[in-house]
């Protein structure tokens, strides 16, 4: 295994080179291969690892040791296919080279999923990351070499502070490059053809997603020819075999793995403890794929390198596909179900399959993601099959139950916690109280702490949660003893190359904001205006035609699709805790409360993949869904790529069940009006341009309002708050009056006294026959009133 | 009455601040032998011209109150058309005649654009509701126009 991790490590940090030529006044004095390996070696930093920085200068066809070991040709074939795009441009034509490109947006190969003829415009992004949330630019950066050092400078001071870590781990590395060189472009060469195919053909991969990827086709081949080839591997050349296999080899699999009954683990709660309940569940997903994910890793001796996705409880992992390999992921998936089955009597399960594939699915990705899928989906429809019998089996009642059931998940076959809560104590479940006390847990984690869980062999003291074998506990930071025992060390948004001292942490990107005086449920019901609560649910938009159709198909390399899907879970995992909080972003507060100062009063419940779940005081996840649809276009720079969204609102002592069934028939509606839009209340879906002007008009009305600390009130004697009342009420009959509501209009209006600009304005607006123009102001008078109502338990 | 309701009159109103367009309007209803062919945007526009022009010459929303309440008692007797009875909307004719009596010169202009209206409304239900819009409307606009009780 030595040489495995030499092999793994090699390909992750081939090209560094890349990065370094690029910062030179004489780039061109040495290959980038050579420019890295020198760099590499004066720094000392990768001392320890002296085969693998040969991989820098052992990859290319003519460099001189490819083709002499097993280890020069892995790294030579592995970075090939990891850049299938780039093959096909240097066989096809003469290119020049442009150290200072910049990289396009993984998204800007999406075509419109409806039209597949309409191409995005190209998008960049800036070299060196921003600090706060992405956003693309549609004029061309200027790149200089002082880009390169400075970006140089951030890697080599990380590197630097985690020197006392040497030999580093892979996984720090590959937090550094994720860090780092996510923006750098793996390829600089510019296409000279027209501008259409410069357009067509500018590089997108990230020097990052590159590396990685290269490091797990590396680390596949690896044990594939060890174990295909196990006379030849240690005394011969595999140069035909690995250069040259036949069509119908197929080395690789594709293993994708999908946690079934999610929406009815998390949600089918009652409203006791709902938020850390939530919390907890939710979370607790994240962690039993993760712990999925490294459990499977660790019984196929990969690498995090491999793991091509992991959010939304699904993920995927390229493999090598050999019997020990399969026999591996069988004991896995057998092992966890049993567990699952016992821990939760079948209510989610966990679907793990996976699909053989030759080089050309790196070329080629989407049969081979649709393969899968079309396994998993076949999967989900046979549940349980093989547990019938236990399934079946009559339940007996525990006798704590005789009387009472699990006051969160309503299960009667379990003995009963009692769990205080402020001023109630309620019965549960020993999974429900565990889930509850990691919700609480998470609760008081916020931005500024870096909170650590760590994965542990024996019971710790405190709260724990336990999957499988293994204890996971969260704690505040650094603690000794923990960090001496534990298996895995998981650093949440922590991106401090000093907190990776352990060999195994792990950086796990983590939706997971929540306000810091949001303890309950309650607390964000009473913030401002109406007491409500609101749930937002929102999805990217024909998800599964853009990953089979909407990328052209001589484009689907298994590295760019991989690159969407990691963008994607960046923007939902990482980015949307700025979003959401709206502090240092440029946020909308509709009505210019202090929003800004304090942040958002809601908690993203889930958050992954390509979808998430938001439940806070009714305004700010109002306000909320129209950030993360504005960032979300800022992001992708791709106006094909669009995102629907659900919110529904209600008491606090909604069940949470409901509030979930609402959300999710909001945002269907949103989708069935042709999506790009937000379902809103009960019976409207909004398209995202009209749910702006929504915003607009409640910014006019609120010209005639005071805002108060928790409301708006009635200014001087301007607008009476009846003019509201009214104003909605027309806006309610014009559905079917039409026109003949405009009299009544003018009526209504002759009776406002204000700034006469103002009121013309509102006149403007009022005294239309625009059935969308009334729309608006219907929903706008909606919100205004709940704006302007101080608690309250009616009905909006 | 505040300075810009002078200013920006609505457009249609506007146009018709200095002539009558009392004979203009009535033709227009004349030809509808049966007000609900009338489409509603017509309506409207009808009532927005005569509002305007009641204002001007100083029409008081007290001196048609009445009878705007008395057609809305009769719309409520009629309970959703199930007991339509066009002579109830045909007496409607000598209240209005009476009231314009009192007040030639505000409300007889009044009387002479809904003369036709109500003997278009008779023929049923629908046609009523529509003559009830128009009423409403004018008052509304009237209103709108600075038109005072």
């Amino acid at each position: 295994m030595e040489n495995f991790n030499s092999i793994v490590k090699g390909a992750l940090i081939h090209d560094i080179g890349k990065l370094i030529q690029r910062a030179q006044p004489n780039p061109s004095d040495k290959k980038h291969g050579q420019w890295g390996y020198d760099w590499l070696q004066e720094s000392k930093f990768f001392e320890e690892d002296a085969l693998s920085i040969r991989a820098t200068i052992t990859h290319h066809k003519d460099d001189e040791d490819v083709f002499t070991s097993n280890y020069g040709l892995i790294w030579y074939e592995s970075d090939n296919l990891a850049s299938f795009e780039r093959k096909q441009e240097e066989d096809n034509e003469k290119g020049r080279w442009d150290m200072f490109t910049p990289l396009a947006s993984p998204f800007f190969k999406v075509r419109n999923p409806n039209n597949l003829t309409e191409y995005a415009e190209i998008s960049y992004l800036p070299v060196k990351k921003s600090e706060g949330v992405e956003s693309v630019s549609f004029n061309k950066p200027d790149i200089t070499s002082k880009d390169y050092e400075s970006i140089i400078k951030g890697l080599k001071n990380d590197l630097e502070l985690a020197r006392g870590y040497r030999p580093y781990s892979i996984n720090l590395l590959l937090m550094l490059f994720e860090k780092h060189l996510s923006n750098v472009p793996s390829i600089t060469r510019e296409v000279m053809r027209g501008r259409e195919e410069q357009l067509q053909k500018h590089p997108d991969i990230s020097l990052f997603n590159h590396s990685k990827l290269t490091a797990a086709i590396a680390g596949s081949m690896y044990h594939f020819y060890r174990e295909t080839y196990p006379d030849k591997w240690n005394n011969e050349l595999l140069k035909d075999e690995i250069l040259k296999p036949s069509p119908d080899q197929k080395p690789y699999l594709l293993i994708g793995g999908d946690i079934s009954g999610v929406q009815r683990f998390i949600y089918t709660i009652s409203s006791k403890g709902a938020l850390r309940s939530l919390k907890g569940r939710s979370f607790y997903l994240e962690l039993l794929s993760e712990h999925v994910v490294s459990e499977l890793i660790e019984a196929l001796q990969l690498t995090r390198c491999n793991i091509i996705f992991l959010g939304g409880g699904h993920f995927y992992i390229l493999s090598y596909n050999t019997k020990s390999a399969l026999e591996a992921i069988d004991k896995v998936r057998k092992k966890i179900n049993d567990f699952l089955f016992d821990e939760f009597k079948g209510s989610f399960q966990l679907h793990i399959d996976y699909v053989p594939f030759s080089k050309e699915g790196l070329k080629n990705a989407v049969p081979v993601w649709q393969g899968l899928s079309r396994k998993l989906e076949a999967l989900k429809k046979k549940k349980w099959e093989d547990r019938l019998f236990d399934v079946l089996k009559v339940e007996c009642q525990h006798r704590d139950c005789d009387t009472t059931y699990c006051a969160v998940c309503f299960r009667e076959d379990l003995p009963l916690k009692d769990l205080k809560m402020v001023d109630d104590i309620i019965k549960l479940c020993e999974p429900c109280y565990n889930q509850y006390a990691l919700g609480t847990e998470l609760i008081k984690v916020s931005k500024s702490n870096h909170p650590v869980i760590y994965k542990l062999p024996d019971k710790p003291e405190g709260d724990s949660i336990k999957i499988g074998d293994w204890y996971y506990q969260i704690k505040y930071g650094w603690d000794k003893d923990l960090h001496k025992e534990a298996k895995a060390v998981y650093r949440i948004n922590d991106l401090n190359a000093k907190h990776y001292s352990h060999d195994n942490t792990i950086y796990i990107p983590t939706g997971i904001y929540q306000h810091e005086d949001l303890k309950e449920l309650s607390d964000a019901f009473n913030v401002y205006g109406m007491n409500r609560i609101a749930v937002l649910r929102m999805d990217v938009d024909n998800l599964g035609k853009i990953f089979a159709e909407a990328v052209p198909e001589e484009d689907r390399t298994f590295s760019r699709m991989a690159s969407i899907s990691k963008g994607l879970n960046q923007f939902f995992k990482y980015h949307l805790n700025d979003i959401v909080e709206g502090k240092d972003i440029d946020s909308y507060d509709i009505v210019g409360r202090d929003m800004k100062q304090t942040g958002r009063r809601l908690s993203v419940v889930y958050s992954g993949g390509d979808d998430l779940f938001i439940i806070g005081h009714w305004l700010d996840v109002l306000e909320a869904s129209y950030d993360i649809k504005r960032y979300f276009e800022k992001y992708t720079g791709n106006s094909f790529i669009t995102i629907s969204g659900g919110i529904a609102i209600n008491h606090e002592n909604y069940p949470v069940y409901q509030f979930a069934r609402d959300a999710q028939e909001s945002e269907e509606r949103a989708k069935s009006g042709g999506k790009n839009a937000i379902g809103i209340f009960t019976d409207e879906s909004l398209k995202w341009v009209i749910f702006e002007k929504v915003i607009e008009r409640i910014r006019l009305f609120k010209n005639f309002l005071k805002v108060e600390k928790d409301h708006l009130s009635i200014k001087g004697n301007s607008l009476p708050k009846t003019f509201f009342y009214r104003l909605l009420a027309l806006a309610r009959r014009f559905r079917n009056d039409k026109v003949l509501v405009l009299p009544k209009a003018a009526y209504l209006i002759s009776r406002a006294k204000g700034k006469p600009e103002d009121i013309l304005k509102i006149k403007e607006v009022i005294m239309t026959s625009n059935e969308q123009e009334w729309k608006v102001t219907e929903i706008a008078t909606l919100i205004t009133l709940m704006l302007m109502r101080k608690g309250g338990r009616e009905n909006a | 009455m505040p300075e810009y309701r002078q200013h920006h009159r609505h457009q249609q109103g506007q146009q018709q601040t200095q002539q009558s367009p009392v004979a203009e309007m009535k033709e227009k209803i004349k030809r509808y032998q049966q007000l609900k062919a009338m489409p509603a945007e017509e309506i409207v526009s009808i009532a927005d011209r005569i509002g305007a022009h009641l204002k001007n010459i100083g029409l008081k929303t007290t001196q048609i109150r009445k009878f705007l309440d008395g057609i809305r008692k009769i719309d409520t007797q009629f309970n959703r058309g199930k007991s339509f009875n066009k002579d109830t909307v045909i007496l409607l004719k000598p209240k209005l005649a009476y009231a314009a009596g009192r007040q030639e010169r505000t409300v007889k202009p009044l009387m002479e654009v809904l003369d036709p209206a109500i003997d278009a409304a008779k023929d049923s239900y629908e046609s009523f509701k529509k003559l009830l819009a128009l009423i409403e409307g004018i008052v509304a606009y009237h209103k709108y126009y600075g038109g005072g009780d």
